[in-house]
This record gives structure tokens, sequence and C-alpha cells, in this order.
């Protein structure tokens, strides 16, 4: 048993969103780097979605948001249950804040697997895990008890 | 439809960041669609054009990629007499656009001249909206040379109407004498990407004989070499003609013929499309999973709330009918949202004044758009269905009494 | 007898609700006794039960606890407190769905540094033994029945020890068997430990069975 809200499934589905929205940024990337000028059909077609890369980046990223909102609307009982028996909001908070911060490192390391792969610079995803600490410290304000 | 508002505003609604959450997953997975279906029917289009060029005993020209062609060594005696040779021995289609002039017109768009031969206005067959077909009989500078316009200049230069103007080929003062309208969104595809059109609604389509050959300059001579089409012709005519303007131009050309294009279009259409379709349905398999996730996680949140409902008397297939109530409405949304988009699109191009993809269009969208448009209908059809089921075998599996303990 | 609650509530106001309850409620609670709070709906019972036990600071007055006001109580002295000196035993619904009985029951003795306490185990051991659920011990709360729930509420509240046994509507929802078993644990408590038992509750029957009993009236 820990202190931490999260549960093995949590970490889990937050990985895999973080992992989907990583590796969409590199795919990105990587295809802009690719030579299409064998074939113009294929080069206009990855323009056409290369171009508004990072609108469907954003749009993409819009998961953890719903994944946040989700955990802590379903962990409000939880919060309540963990006062009740000596636990403070504050130090929930912070938990959280670390808990889901050490949940996107792990993805941003992981994910940098795909950038060796891919031999892609390994900063690539850097704006994006800036963006996922804007959303974890946002969401930090949405830690209610019930 | 109380029941399904009561659920949209009370139950879906409450929790609007699920919500907006399925509208931008599923807005992805409508453009991602959209943009591989207009592709696909674009590239297709463009084929179709091709096909009717592409006959037996047609040899295309293509520029060799490999070639080291020295442009210092071609000038215009030498494009003259090389035409010369063309017109005595071959019979061939030659179509040169995108001569960029600037002409008044209603719209403020540049206008581009497109040259254009008999044989290669014959293979096109253009339909004309008003007036009549181009003849090329006519003699440069002592006539009025007949035109026909595209459907934007229509207006301010009608059939019947005279236009002075230099022209970008001869540099000469010219007389135009307007013949007919081309039909709107009348274009062409180009050879390598069919995916890309060049529409003449703001072209002026100029025909071009021997004489005029003789007139124009260096660049309608060479532009129109690299894409000449040799009609009715053998493969060893074709051979003398590609050694004869490597030895006075300098110049590399391939000729193919009718089943060597084939070949090579299908074989590269047919991989790019092959790669297009595997990309969008890579994407779109992670974009309905997640759409699916983001349901799922909807339901955790919402289970009191529909087991509530089921306990007061709402059936299974009510529910059932209620999501694909909900997922039409979302999808309706969505794709309000790609024909703004689109139309929006087209209209940059009249805003941004690029006359060669100005087009028009039912809210500025083309027929393409539509069937694009169609196909993604059907998509979200799969999905929807998709998804709901999913979620009811879900719901479904929720006893109640727990659900309302929730 | 010593007291060990003091409580003076000028008002408890809900600033979103505009409303205000508990207009100059005034108590005093001595260690050992058995305290009913009976009363309407909506008068205030669950508020006062949650100043009580260190739930909510937001009400005009004082509260001394144990001799220290609590209000000069710094919030982790008072996570300290709840979890050391005052069990809660909430309806049945006040479980974590996603942990088993067994870790929900273990929960106080995480924050108390205690789960690998050997004297923290036997009290444990003990405690499931006298209710009965070790069968349920590895179940999730959804997988048990509303009594079995109750009494892991129960568990979970007297897993410390406390000082005093803030408990709402215990028996609601329950049935006689059920009832019975919960009340005669509180008392249990209350005889064995010098348990303080504060009960908010409906139940007329379960009111009468305590040493005192307020009444909350609305305010007009």
């Amino acid at each position: 048993m820990k202190y931490s809200l999260f549960r093995f499934i949590d970490i889990f589905e937050a990985i895999a969103i973080y992992l989907i929205c990583f590796a969409s940024n590199l795919l990105f990337i990587y295809v802009l780097t690719l030579d299409l000028e064998a074939s113009f059909i294929l080069e206009s077609f990855i323009e056409s979605i290369t171009d508004y890369q990072l609108v469907i980046i954003i749009l993409l990223t819009f998961m953890i948001i719903v994944f946040h909102y989700q955990f802590l609307n379903r962990r409000k009982t939880e919060i309540s249950c963990r006062i009740l028996v000596g636990d403070t909001m504050v130090k929930i908070i912070i938990r959280y804040i670390l808990n889901s911060l050490a949940i996107l490192g792990f993805s941003f390391f992981l994910s940098l697997s795909l950038n060796f792969y891919l031999e892609l610079n390994g900063t690539s995803n850097l704006y994006l895990v800036f963006i996922f600490i804007l959303y974890i410290l946002i969401s930090a304000g949405q830690v209610k008890k019930e | 439809m109380r029941i399904l508002r009561f659920f949209i505003t009370r139950i879906f609604l409450k929790r609007w960041i699920l919500v907006l959450g399925m509208i931008l997953l599923l807005f992805l997975a409508n453009y991602l669609s959209f943009t591989t279906a207009r592709s696909v029917i674009s590239t297709f289009q463009g084929y179709q054009e091709i096909e009717t060029l592409n006959q037996e005993g047609t040899f295309i020209a293509n520029l060799d990629p490999d070639s080291k062609t020295e442009n210092e060594t071609i000038n215009i005696d030498k494009t003259r007499k090389l035409y010369e040779y063309l017109d005595n021995h071959y019979t061939y289609a030659l179509q040169v656009d995108g001569f960029v002039t600037s002409l008044e017109n209603e719209h403020e768009m540049e206008v581009t001249f497109s040259y254009i031969n008999e044989e290669a206005y014959k293979i096109n067959q253009f339909s004309l909206s008003q007036g009549n077909h181009l003849t090329f009989n006519y003699q440069f500078n002592q006539e009025t040379i007949p035109v026909l316009v595209g459907a934007g200049l229509a207006t301010t230069y009608p059939v019947g109407s005279t236009i002075e103007i230099t022209d970008p080929v001869t540099q000469q003062l010219v007389n135009l004498n307007v013949r007919g309208v081309l039909k709107e969104n009348t274009h062409r595809s180009n050879f390598y990407a069919p995916n890309i059109k060049n529409y003449f609604n703001f072209s002026i389509f100029l025909p071009v004989n021997e004489e005029f050959i003789q007139r124009a300059g260096l660049d309608l001579h060479v532009n129109g070499l690299t894409d000449i089409a040799l009609l009715d012709s053998t493969e060893d005519e074709a051979m003398n003609l590609k050694e004869h303007i490597q030895k006075n131009l300098g110049l590399e050309l391939n000729f193919f013929n009718q089943q060597e294009n084939f070949d090579y279009f299908e074989e590269y259409y047919v991989y790019s499309l092959k790669i297009i379709c595997t990309i969008m349905f890579i994407l779109l398999i992670i974009i309905v999973c997640l759409a699916t996730w983001n349901n799922f996680t909807s339901i955790r949140l919402m289970k009191k709330d529909f087991t509530i409902n089921l306990v007061v008397g709402l059936s299974y297939s009510k529910l059932r009918a209620i999501f694909y109530s909900y997922f039409g409405l979302l999808f309706s949304i969505n794709l309000t949202l790609l024909i703004a988009i689109t139309a929006f699109n087209r209209y940059g191009f009249w805003l941004r004044k690029e006359s060669l993809y100005a087009t028009y269009g039912i809210f500025g969208l083309l027929s393409m758009d539509w069937i694009a448009l169609l196909i993604v209908l059907f998509i979200d059809l799969i999905i929807g269905v998709t998804i709901v089921e999913l979620t009811l075998t879900k719901i479904k599996r929720i006893p109640i009494s727990v659900g309302v303990l929730n | 007898m010593t007291s060990i609650l003091k409580l003076e509530i000028q008002k408890k106001t809900f600033k979103k609700k505009c409303f205000s309850i508990l207009h100059d409620f005034e108590l005093e609670v001595e260690a050992g006794e058995r305290l009913s709070i009976i009363g309407e709906s909506g008068v205030g019972k669950t508020s006062l039960l949650n100043i009580m036990g260190l739930l909510d600071p937001h009400y005009h007055g004082s509260y001394k606890l144990f001799d220290s006001s609590v209000k000069d109580l710094s919030q982790n002295k008072l996570a300290e407190w709840r979890n050391r000196k005052i069990g809660f035993v909430l309806q049945e619904s006040a479980l974590i769905h996603s942990l088993t009985i067994e870790d929900n029951i273990k929960l106080p003795l995480l924050y108390a540094h205690l789960e690998k306490d050997p004297a923290a185990q036997d009290h444990f051991k003990r405690i499931i033994t006298k209710i009965g659920i070790e069968p349920i011990l590895k179940k999730k709360p959804l997988e048990c029945s509303g009594g079995q729930r109750s009494r892991a509420v129960f568990a979970r509240a007297v897993m410390m020890n406390p000082q005093i046994i803030l408990s709402d509507e215990p028996t609601a929802s329950l049935d006689s068997k059920n009832k019975e078993n919960i009340i005669n644990l509180l008392f249990d408590m209350n005889k064995e430990f010098n348990t303080t038992l504060i009960t908010v509750t409906h139940d007329l029957d379960v009111a009468n069975r305590h040493e005192r009993i307020i009444t909350l009236e609305r305010n007009e």
C-alpha cells in the first residue's frame, strides 16, 4: 500500500498517452527529414498534415488534460478517506504533482529511445514536456475531496 | 428527444472536458480521413486525365533526372530550328502553362497565359460555358488571336471583347479576341503529382500554331519540350527525336511509350497511395483507441448517472439510441467544422490572389471535397458504431446496484 | 470527569449557498462519554461532526480539543490527531473502492508509519477477528455486502485506538442484526478503552442507548 493516488492502471494509461503524444511529435519531425522528392504525391499529402503539426500535437495533448480530469474526479472519495485517517490536502497535492512528474519523466525517457532509433535530436520533445508540466500544475488545483 | 436533451445537458455537458476531448479526437480522425480521401480522389482524377493523353503511339517527354544540361548551350536559333524539325516530321501535343501577366479584372487576380497547340487542344476537349472553341489558323501580327478565357475573367472580358496586351512569350503587343469562356474550375493535373492541379479560372488560353512558335521566346520552347507528347509515333521516331534534341540542344529527354508510362505511373501511384492509406489507417486506429478510452473514462465517471436512469426506467435500447444520437451530433459538429475549414482554405487562395488555385464551388468546395466529405461520413459511421457498441457492452457489464453505489 | 472537547460556535456560514447554521451553539464533552446528536435533515449535524473531527476549519467560534485550541494547531498536527486520536465511522461508501478491504483498514497505519510494526499488526488481527471480517480482507469494497462494508469502516476507525469516535449515521441502511453488531462494537470500545462516542443519527433507538442526547433545531 502506498501514499500515491495512482494505481498501476492509471500509470499505464498516463504513460500510454504520453508516449502517443511524444511518438506522434517525433514521427512528424522524422517525416520532415525524409527526402520525399521521389514521390510528389506523398510529399504533398505529408505536407498537408505536417503543415498543421503543432495544432495536431496540441490537440493530442488534450488527452492528458482528460486523463488528469477523470483521474482526479475518480479520486475524490479516496482523498476524503485519506484526510480522515491522517493525511493533509497539501501533502496529497504535493504527492500528486511529484507522482505525475515522475510518470512524465519516465515516459519522456522512454520516448528518448525512439529519438535515438530515428536519429533525432533528444530535445525534440522538450516543448511537450513543458506543456505537460503546465497541465500537471493546473490540474493540481483540481485536487479536491468529495 | 427530451431524454436526449436531458442526457446531453445534464449528464454529458456536466463533464464538458470529456465532451471537448471527444470532439477534438473525432475532429482529428475526420481531418486525416478527409485529407487522405481527397488526395486519393484527386490522384485518381489526375490519373484519368493522363490516361486520355497516354494512348497507343503516344510518347511523352520527360527530362532525364540524371541529365546535366548546360543552359548556355541552348539559344533561340537552335530551339526554333528544332521546332521547325518537329513541325516537319512529327505530330505533337504541346501545352505550356503559367506565364504570368497583369491584366485588369474585377477580382484583381494575376492572369496566367496557357499556350496550347491544336493537337493538345483536341486531346483535352475542354468544356466551354459560353462562346466557341479555338481556331488555330490565324496569322500572327496581322489579325486578332482568338482566345478562351477562364470563368473568373468572363465578366470583365465577355465573349466578343478584345484584349490588347503584351504577350509574355513573344513580348509583342497582340490583340486577343475572346472566342469562348472555359467552364468553371477547368484544370490540368500535374503529371508527377496528379493530386496537384492548376485551375484555369484566371487564365487565357492562347492557340499556338507553327508561326506563333517561331515567334515565341526561349522559355516557351524549352518548357514546351520537357512536357511534349509525340502522337501517332513509333519507338524509332521517338528515339530519333531524342538523339536530335540531345545533339542540337544538349538536352537529355526520355520518351516513354504508353506501356512504360502506365507501368511507371501505376507503380508510382500505387506505391504512394499505399503508403498514404497505411499512414492514415495507423493514425485512425490510434485515434479511435484514444476516443474509445476517452468514452470509457466518461462512463467510469458517469456510471452512477447511467445506472440511476436505468433503475428508473431507461432501457438499454434507448441508451443505445441516446449514444448514437450523441455521436451523430458530435460528428455533425466536426463535419461542419471541416467544411468551414476547407472552404476557408479554398477562399484563402482568393485572398492571397493565387490565381492558379482559386476555384468556384458551393461554399467554395469542389466536387472532390464533397466526395471526400462523403467518405469521411462513412468512416464516421464505422467509428461511431465501434465506439457506441463497445461502450454499451461496457455499460451492460456494470451491475446496476454497483453503479448506483458508485 | 475531565472535559476533552469544548466547542463554542457563533455560526457556521455557507457562502456559496448564502445561509448559516449552528447559531450560538455550545457543547462540552467529557472523556468516555456516549453522546448522540439528533435533529432534522439540514440542521447541521454532519457539519458539526466535521468541525469536531477537525475536517472543517471554516466557522465562527472557538474549539478546544484535548486542552488545545484547534485554531492554533498546524495542518500537520490536525492530521496527526485525526490519525491517532479521532476515529471516523461514516457510512459504508466511505471506503476506497480501488483498494482491498485490508488496505482500507490498514490505511491509518500508513500515516502513523506503523505499517510494519508487529504490535500494530497484532492489533489489526485482533480487530478483524472480533469484527469477523477475515474472509473479505482481500476483496474490494464493491464485492462486499453493505453490512461487511460497515464493519470494515468501523475497523478502520478503531485501528489506532482513538480517544474519540465520531459516527455519522453508522447504522443507516443496515438490517437489525448488523445494526446491533455495529452498536455493540462501538459500546464495547467505550467500555474497554473509555473511548468517547459521538454519534449523529436519525434512529431514536440508537440515540436512546447513549448517555446524553442533543437535539439540534433549525434556526428560525
